[in-house]
């Protein structure tokens, strides 16, 4: 953090400050308090960045500041902590009384633990937020009880919403829904219904972005608009199996744990562009088995994917569906990133969504998390993951006709030791043969007075170059990169 | 340097206004990238943009920077993290530089110079005690000990 100095007024700018001639040389003048001289609509843009209790204190800066907070148009409550839960709706209240700015950018609840009893109050809450035209409303409500805060009815026609997000919330549609400038949807642990979806789609015109989290009551997800960009889907709790019926949608993510029995089926997605599946699943093996060759048909046409994170069961799956005689589904990916470490039970996966990516353009793969099965496999199974990774990949001659671009990042040099990403790294090198450029990016944790340790890394990091340096290369043009932070080398 | 072109002429590339600071200095900035002025765009719509345009409430060392903050951003192919780190060091300045920065930014509506030297403000302000605020901003004309502890009280969550 920039040191501010108390005679800051007179100090010369570090970055680039050219000479100026006439008037800096006036030496000590008494510091000057430019930051109170700001006008009103600048500190509240400052205030803006700030949560609301660094907003409030300022009142006793002086005179200047006693009631400047009070006209902010960003009211980002403070979580509540345990203890001060009973008397934090008069905390708010008591901020809501003070203000005085007509209109409310931001109204932020979120973390709140709602209970029956605070109904009218948050009622009382949202009518001051709809008055001052809320653009961006936040209620994070929560109650392990599964009490849920019903939304009233005029929250469902805000003229000037653009963002809304709400946890542990009842949506009962009596009434249409009008957000004509809702661009961003989240709804959390919250009960929904098709019905209400539907009609909340058909009242936000120009609505991007949906993410439903741990949803109660959806059994399809039905989106016909044509501005709906995104939808995320994270702990779904589809009844049955969900199906997802969204022609005109471009990004699908796919996040947080899945049981197998609210599972989902992609209906209608043709003109998605970007799935990212980083999901954990549990339950019924076979039913996960099966899900996944479904998805990845119906993703067979997605230029970019990301897998991994949670979801790196799913390079598990693919080589288990290979070893029982089910061809990985062709895909046009030409953006492929994988978040997984390359050991000894990602690597097969790997290879086999490779081999079926014919288009692939760019690869990236980030090695983080734990190398292990996530799946309990009997012993059969498990054999099949031990195998030597060279001729493992020797046998599965590489068509990348276009890949141009790799990129491998991780932390630490451990991450790079692994023999079998050694082993891609080979395969890929030698097989690709329009390859211009492997990057390989170390990324260390930077404290002070690790020098030694370092210097370890350091001759661990240089090891796995000399290694891969060593390889063979199809294509004439390739480069590697290492991009380690001690300095940049190139070869 | 000239600053003949005609502005009913047909686009040509590279097409120049000149800004010119409070203490006389001019600067050449490429439209494209003075568009993200809003400021500056509404005077480029109105035709108002090929004469010098006077900014006299910015100094020829601020104006510098936001010339070269423009242009920056209106690079083409600059991929976010490296940008981001353009950033960081942009506003890795004494705080009245920021001011400064926020100033212009203001006038000349440039919202991503704004919020970038605003939220840099504000992550000196977050999490600060009054009194470290005080001394880090020299703000003077301070309460008297009583009309503080009024202030506090009537406030009184945000202090605990």
């Amino acid at each position: 953090m920039a040191e501010a100095s108390v005679h800051g007024a007179i100090h010369r700018g570090s970055s680039g400050d050219r000479p100026n001639r006439d008037k800096r040389n006036r030496s000590p003048l008494p510091p000057s308090d430019r930051i109170s001289a700001l006008p009103d609509a600048v500190i509240h843009h400052i205030f803006s960045f700030l949560p609301l209790k660094d907003v409030v204190k300022t009142s006793v800066l002086s005179k200047r500041w006693r009631s400047t907070w009070t006209a902010t148009a960003h009211l980002v409550f403070p979580n509540v902590r345990p203890r001060d839960h009973k008397r934090w709706p008069s905390l708010v209240e008591n901020v809501l009384l003070r203000c005085a700015s007509p209109q409310v950018k931001r109204f932020d609840i979120a973390h709140f633990r709602y209970d029956e009893a605070h109904h009218p109050r948050v009622d009382i809450w949202l009518r001051f937020a709809e008055k001052r035209r809320v653009e961006d409303l936040h209620l994070g409500f929560y109650n392990p009880l599964k009490v849920y805060y019903k939304l009233p009815r005029s929250l469902y026609c805000l003229s000037r919403l653009v963002r809304l997000q709400v946890s542990q919330c009842c949506f009962s549609l009596g009434t249409s829904v009008r957000w004509p400038c809702l661009k961003f949807l989240l709804i959390k642990f919250s009960e929904l219904s098709d019905d209400s979806l539907a009609a909340i789609c058909r009242g936000s015109p120009v609505l991007e972005s949906l993410e439903l989290q741990s949803c109660r009551g959806v059994t399809n997800i039905v989106i016909d608009s044509t501005s709906v960009k995104e939808l995320v889907l994270v702990h779904p709790n589809f009844l049955n199996t969900g199906k997802i019926w969204a022609p005109h949608l471009l990004s699908l993510r796919v996040l947080g744990m899945w049981h197998s029995r609210s599972i989902f089926k992609l209906d209608e997605i043709s003109s998605l562009v970007e799935a990212e599946l980083d999901f954990g699943a549990c339950g019924d093996k076979r039913m996960l088995c099966d899900l996944l060759k479904e998805l990845f048909e119906e993703l067979r046409g997605v230029s970019t994917i990301t897998i991994g994170g949670r979801g790196r069961w799913c390079l598990q799956v693919l080589f288990l569906l290979k070893m029982e005689g089910v061809p990985s589904p062709l895909s046009k990916c030409q953006n492929l990133t994988l978040n997984a470490p390359v050991s000894q039970w990602n690597f097969p996966g790997i290879a086999c969504l490779l081999r079926s990516s014919h288009c692939l353009e760019k690869l990236v793969i980030h090695l983080t998390g734990v190398p292990q099965l996530e799946f309990q496999l009997d012993e059969e199974s498990q054999d099949h993951f031990n195998f030597d990774e060279e001729e493992f990949l020797c046998s599965r001659k590489g068509n990348f006709e276009h890949l141009r671009r790799i990129e491998i990042t991780g932390s630490g040099a451990d991450s790079f030791g692994s023999k079998h990403l050694l082993a891609l790294i080979k395969f890929l090198l030698g097989n690709a043969l329009v390859l211009k450029k492997l990057i390989i990016k170390a990324q260390l944790p930077t404290r002070h007075g690790q020098k030694r340790l370092q210097a370890a890394v350091l001759s661990k990091l240089l090891g796995v170059s000399r290694n891969v340096l060593n390889y063979q290369r199809a294509s004439k043009d390739a480069e590697v990169i290492f991009d380690y932070p001690f300095k940049e080398m190139s070869f | 340097m000239s600053s003949s072109s005609s502005s009913s002429l047909p686009p040509c590339p590279k097409k120049m206004i000149t800004l010119k600071s409070s203490d006389g200095e001019t600067f050449q900035i490429e439209e494209t990238a003075a568009l993200q002025s809003k400021t500056l765009e509404n005077m480029i719509d109105e035709n108002c943009a090929s004469t010098p345009i006077p900014l006299r409430s910015i100094n020829g060392k601020i104006l510098a920077k936001v010339v070269e903050f423009c242009n920056k951003h209106a690079e083409v192919g600059v991929d976010a993290e490296s940008l981001h780190a353009w950033d960081a060091e942009f506003v890795n300045v004494e705080y009245t530089t920021l001011f400064d920065y926020i100033l212009a930014a203001n006038f000349l509506e440039i919202p991503t110079l704004l919020d970038l030297a605003s939220g840099v403000v504000g992550d000196m302000i977050k999490g600060k005690t009054p009194d470290e605020i005080r001394k880090m901003f020299n703000i003077n004309d301070a309460f008297s000990p009583e009309e503080e502890e009024e202030v506090r009280r009537a406030n009184q969550w945000a202090f605990e």
